[in-house]
């Protein structure tokens, strides 16, 4: 297994469990509740996730994490990122239209949110499936 | 499954037959990991046409040695050279 796909299964733990924290905070509390505490503790733990994972991989894997993305690599990353964007714009533009409707931007940032986490998980899920492909 | 892509290779068959090549070394030749170099040995990606010459080069020979079409099979393999 490459450090790259190491990294996305890392990553699909990482914004699984985020994801999963901060959709349970925000329907505990409702779409429209003000920004939780659960889910800003969740975006900074996943930041010291990443940059844990980054220390990691360039201990214990310093020359494949180092490396440029290969010819292949660097199709499968663009091809993941693609859909995991356009997954978020499909979470990103009803909550901006929300916003415009109702002025509410709890619902926005609520939305928003999820839709990160979502689209991560596409994401590193989409690099797993292609690298294994 | 993935409709597998027309172009045909005989990378295995040339790193065999030169003195067992190993695939990290062929990879870490032509600027590739390991894992693209087992892609296109079991024919899950086609290498760019820059890699398909640097792993010609690094046989020896042209590419169509190498790489072939799947409706036009490929030329004569190592043994036959």
């Amino acid at each position: 297994m490459s450090a790259r796909e190491l990294t996305a299964w890392a990553m699909v733990l990482l914004s699984g469990g985020i994801g999963a924290s901060c959709l349970l905070a925000i329907l505990n509390a409702g779409l429209d509740a003000p920004p939780q505490p659960a889910v800003l503790a969740a975006v900074s733990a996943a930041i010291v996730g990443v940059i844990a994972l980054e220390i990691l991989l360039s201990i214990f894997l310093p020359r494949q994490s180092d490396a440029a993305p290969d010819e292949r690599e660097r199709m499968i990353l663009a091809r993941a990122g693609h859909w995991s964007g356009l997954v978020f714009l499909f979470g990103v533009l009803p909550a901006l239209g929300h916003y415009a409707m109702h002025a509410n931007g709890n619902v926005m940032f609520n939305v928003i949110v999820l839709s990160l986490c979502v689209a991560a998980l596409v994401e590193y899920g989409a690099q797993i499936v292609l690298f294994r492909r | 499954m993935p409709k597998a892509p027309p172009i045909t290779n005989r990378v295995k068959a040339f790193r065999e037959a030169a003195g067992g090549l190993s695939q990290a070394a062929l990879a870490e030749a032509i600027g590739v990991t390991r894992q693209t170099i087992i892609a296109i040995e079991q024919g899950r990606y086609s290498p760019s046409l820059e890699s398909a010459f640097r792993i010609s080069r690094v046989f020896g020979v042209d590419v169509e040695s190498v790489f072939g079409w799947s409706a036009d099979p490929a030329g004569p393999g190592p043994e036959g050279r």
